[in-house]
């Protein structure tokens, strides 16, 4: 804290101070002599009112000094830095991040967040003198600053806050700070940083600005209260491409984010149809809402699900682009030559009708571009499991046959993303018996065998085997053998979790085994990749889906010229587009704004759709506390006049002159108290 | 028959002697006289106020013997009666500087007034009066007398009276106790300015020899109020001091200190059965007669 005299020219005046204090001592009249019968009862009542003894007169001398200073003081023009002033004849440069996040379009009242953050950053810019430097971000998924460098014109930036717009993104704080600090670096004088927000808890929590040490960093939270809201999070279907006939499942899971539980009404809307559900969400919970959906076809559609609206309308409606598919894509990968595992999977996939199997090289699993609904794995050895985590982590079901002699321990590294797990030294033995040796179902239950439970579709187990790895349930990763050899060792083994991953151990070639020529074996392969997709992560399974904020981008073909692809808004309208040589001529929208359905179009032939919905992490409304946002290392404001009192300083001025005021007028009553509480003369009546 | 000659008197002008001629002076005491007089007398006589019984003894008188009460008892009682006798009133003035005080009249000018009156009026009344005019010592003693001469050397002497040094009641008191022959009233007239537990231990003899003693505690306005005259040097009239006050910021202390003064001479006065009267100067003296008269 700090003060500074604006008309310090006047100081000398300060010695007027001395001024009461040397009236009071040595002011003495030459009085008028007075005879009288005997000054000793004067005497004795100087005794009490020896002015230089009295605590009253001690206290009307400070009270006289006191009022004289500060009307002194008032002369000097004080103004006080409450926050690292001082530098109040230096030149600053302020940028004013202004959250124009979803989250701010929370009304407290008569008033949204976003309102009273415009108020609140223009007063901070009023504080600003002519020579000062400043700038305005408005922050939201992609921060854009008003000037592209420090400016002097304020009155420009107020007017820009006052047309700014709310969006419905997510905020970057990162990058708005980011922004402001580029904005700031170069720049002569006091450097500052103000984040106009509601500081909303899940944007903010984990944020850690790492500013220039020459660069301040205030806060002024907005927020105020609580925000009950409730909100649409996500949905998805299950699965995500069905094939037709298929009975989907579309999962909505509703937010509540207060602290009463909620009974909310969610609507489906597919095509012309209409579902609803009664949800009941818990106090700071969620709940998932379940609508079955019969596939008819394989064209694709679009599902919205919503809620009746609240405070917060933008989160309560959602869309999902649902793309059934005829055929699913089972990538086969033989890591040996004459790999007859890997050929008999084609081949049952090929015979299953709505499985296409292609066959893949082992170098296309690292290109991110390639695209399956399942994955096949022969004699892998686990090296280099990123790859194929990846297409687990997907959501694509990896049926993985592993090679013989490969270290057991490889196997962890493929579902854990850790550290080789285990025996290290253990290998996978393979053994081969004289004896060929039956399969059987080890668990009967399990709904990969629920379309074999009535026999229509015969033994799936029915075949015999002539080699095998040699391995124990406790070797493998976490998981339940489906399907196991009459000693007990695993020939099917689904791991547990959210990875859909298969171990198989029942070799398919024609010399070692007959369990391919089995007619049980289509069927139980279609059973089984079926069942690996219904266990894939749901989270991993959405449609083409965008949140706001984001651009949108298509690569057109060779055959098509760039000018004649649009892209059309939910409302109709064409979103602007640009190419991008660095991309490779892929179109790339604009920022889109508005929640729905975007669709491509070549013309008029519309090439490809995707669902635009509101950010999730904005419907949790809940700010940072303020010590939290005290941890950014910041100064935290209640108001923008507090950041402008901080910059600017308070005059001290009105301050001064209602304290002379009051000493006054305490002067006053001291006196008159005195004066009033005088000793009652005791004299009786003669 | 009036005591007072036809010389006209600065102290005792006609109009009070006028008025003064509805005054009896009548103080409640018992006193010691040589001639028969008024005043009762601890002495048995021969006045007709009946006092009590007492047995005979050899050489009573016979005629005072109750022949009734030895008729009915077969016992010799006398009857007693109080002797009634003449008075001596004992007038002590203070004539120190502080007396000086006040215009119009000043406190000396107004116990001369009263002394010359109460002198006036004890002649008058047949009873012997003396006056003693002091300051820190006793400076003129007149021996009592009951004649007009006596009178117009007591009137003389207020006359030439002036204002003198410090007030030292106590010691005048003690001075002038051997000087008191019979015991009587004893009249103080002064402003007391002296500690009041020194007066009353000098008056203690006289209480003790049974004089009836009153004081008159002579005060201006000025003195019990304390006038607001801002900021004053004040002149002390005995000691020459100088103290420089404002008459607002002392007042109240100066009542309080005054009053307590004038409060313990109250309560001195009470315990030892003494008479106290405030005399405000502002007020006329033939008021302070109320006390003394009937």
């Amino acid at each position: 804290m700090s003060v500074v005299f604006l008309n310090a020219v006047l100081w000398p005046l300060t010695i007027l101070i001395l001024l009461p204090p040397v009236v009071h001592l040595f002011a003495r009249a030459r009085p008028p002599l007075m005879d009288f019968s005997s000054v000793e009862f004067i005497r004795r009542a100087l005794r009490f009112t020896q002015r230089i003894r009295k605590p009253k007169d001690w206290l009307l001398l400070i009270l006289r000094t006191a009022a004289a200073a500060a009307v002194i003081l008032l002369f000097l023009r004080p103004v006080i830095f409450s926050h690292g002033g001082g530098g109040f004849f230096e030149r600053r440069n302020v940028v004013v991040i202004l959250d124009a996040s979803a989250s701010m379009g929370w009304s407290d009242g008569s008033q949204t967040r976003f309102a009273v953050a415009c108020a609140e950053a223009s007063e901070i810019l009023a504080g600003l003198s002519s020579r000062d430097a400043a700038d305005v971000i408005l922050a939201g998924a992609a921060p854009r600053a008003v000037f592209p460098a420090m400016g002097g014109n304020i009155g420009y930036l107020q007017g820009e806050i006052r047309r700014a717009r709310l969006t419905s993104e997510a905020l970057d704080p990162e990058a708005a700070l980011r922004l402001a600090v580029r904005l700031l670096n170069g720049q002569e004088g006091r450097k500052e940083i103000c984040v106009v927000s509601d500081f909303q808890a899940s944007n903010w929590r984990g944020v850690q600005p790492r500013l220039p040490p020459d660069i301040g960093l205030t806060c002024v939270s907005i927020a105020r209260g609580e925000a009950p809201n409730a909100a649409i999070l996500s949905v998805v279907a299950e699965p995500a491409r069905p094939l037709p006939g298929e009975e989907g499942t579309i999962l909505c899971e509703v937010g509540n984010f207060s602290g009463l539980p909620q009974r909310k009404t969610v609507v489906l809307a597919v095509e012309s149809a209409r579902t609803s559900r009664e949800a009941v969400i818990p106090p700071w919970g969620r709940a998932t809402v379940m609508f079955k959906q019969r596939i008819a076809s394989s064209l694709p559609f679009t599902a919205s699900v919503s809620l009746a609206e609240d405070g917060f309308p933008g989160d309560d409606r959602r869309w999902a682009l649902i793309e059934p598919t005829d055929v699913l894509r089972v990538g086969v990968v033989s890591y040996g030559k004459d790999d007859a595992t890997a050929a008999t999977w084609a081949r049952g996939c090929r015979a299953l009708g709505w499985a296409r199997p292609e066959l893949l090289n082992v170098e296309s699993l690292a290109n991110p571009e390639t695209r399956c609904d399942f994955l096949m794995l022969s004699g892998w050895d686990g090296t280099e499991p990123g790859r194929v985590r990846g297409f687990l982590e997907r959501g694509v079901p990896v049926v993985w046959y592993p090679a013989a002699g490969m270290p057991l321990a490889r196997m962890m590294p493929v579902l854990t993303n850790g550290a080789p797990a285990g025996d290290a030294g253990a290998k996978l033995i393979w053994e081969n018996r004289p004896d060929s040796i039956r399969l059987k179902v080890a668990s009967p239950e399990h709904a990969l065998f629920r379309a074999f439970a009535g026999g229509e579709y015969g033994d799936p187990a029915r075949g015999r085997v002539r080699g095998r790895f040699t391995v124990t349930a406790a070797q493998l990763p976490v998981g339940e053998a489906v399907m196991g050899y009459a000693d007990g060792t695993p020939a099917l083994w689904i791991c547990r979790g959210d990875l859909p991953l298969a171990l198989w151990n029942i070799t398919l070639d024609k010399g070692l085994s007959s369990v391919q020529n089995q007619g049980e074996f289509v069927p139980f392969l279609g059973e089984l990749l079926l069942e690996l997709r219904r266990r894939s992560p749901v989270a991993v399974r959405l449609a083409h889906e965008s949140v706001l904020g984001q651009s949108l981008s298509w690569r057109p073909g060779l055959d098509v010229r760039t000018d004649e692809v649009l892209l059309k808004g939910p409302d109709g309208a064409v979103v602007p587009l640009r190419t991008m040589e660095a991309g490779g001529g892929m179109l790339v929208s604009d920022r889109i704004e508005r929640t729905g359905i975007y669709e491509w179009l070549v013309g008029d032939r519309s090439i490809s759709r995707e669902a635009a919905n509101f950010p999730a992490l904005e419907s949790d409304l809940r700010p940072l506390p303020v010590s939290e946002i005290k941890g950014l290392g910041a100064l935290s404001a209640s108001s923008g006049r507090a950041v402008r009192e901080w910059q600017a300083g308070i005059p001290l001025g009105p301050c001064l002159l209602w304290i002379a005021f009051a000493l006054l007028l305490c002067e006053g009553a001291v006196a008159a108290f005195d004066s009033f509480n005088k000793p009652v003369v005791g004299t009786k009546s003669a | 028959m009036s005591p007072v000659t036809h010389q006209r008197f600065q102290y005792l002008r006609p109009e009070d002697i006028r008025r003064l001629a509805g005054f009896e002076f009548a103080p409640k005491a018992v006193v010691e006289g040589y001639y028969a007089g008024r005043h009762v007398s601890r002495s048995r006589g021969s006045s007709v106020e009946f006092r009590d019984y007492r047995q005979y003894v050899p050489g009573d008188d016979l005629a005072l013997v109750d022949w009734r009460v030895y008729g009915r008892t077969d016992r010799f009682y006398l009857r007693t009666f109080d002797h009634e006798t003449s008075m001596d009133c004992h007038l002590f003035l203070d004539s120190s500087a502080s007396m000086g005080f006040g215009r119009d009249p000043s406190k000396l000018e107004y116990a001369s007034f009263f002394t010359a009156c109460l002198a006036y009026l004890v002649i008058r009344g047949g009873d012997r009066v003396s006056l003693q005019l002091f300051d820190r010592k006793i400076r003129t003693f007149i021996p009592p007398g009951s004649t007009g001469t006596h009178l117009n050397g007591i009137l003389n002497l207020l006359e030439r009276n002036r204002p003198g040094e410090r007030t030292s009641l106590a010691e005048a008191l003690r001075s002038s106790f051997p000087l008191l022959k019979r015991r009587g009233i004893l009249i103080v007239v002064s402003d007391f300015f002296d500690d009041p537990a020194a007066i009353f231990a000098a008056l203690g003899p006289y209480l003790h020899r049974g004089f009836k003693v009153f004081l008159f505690h002579v005060l201006t306005p000025a003195e019990l109020e304390l006038e607001g005259k801002g900021l004053v040097a004040f002149h002390d009239l005995e000691t020459g001091q100088r103290v420089i006050a404002h008459t607002d910021d002392v007042r109240d202390g100066y009542r309080l200190a005054l009053g307590r003064h004038m409060d313990a001479l109250r309560d001195l006065a009470t315990r030892r059965n003494v008479d106290y009267t405030i005399a405000r100067t502002d007020t006329h003296f033939h008021r302070l007669f109320e006390r003394l008269t009937k």
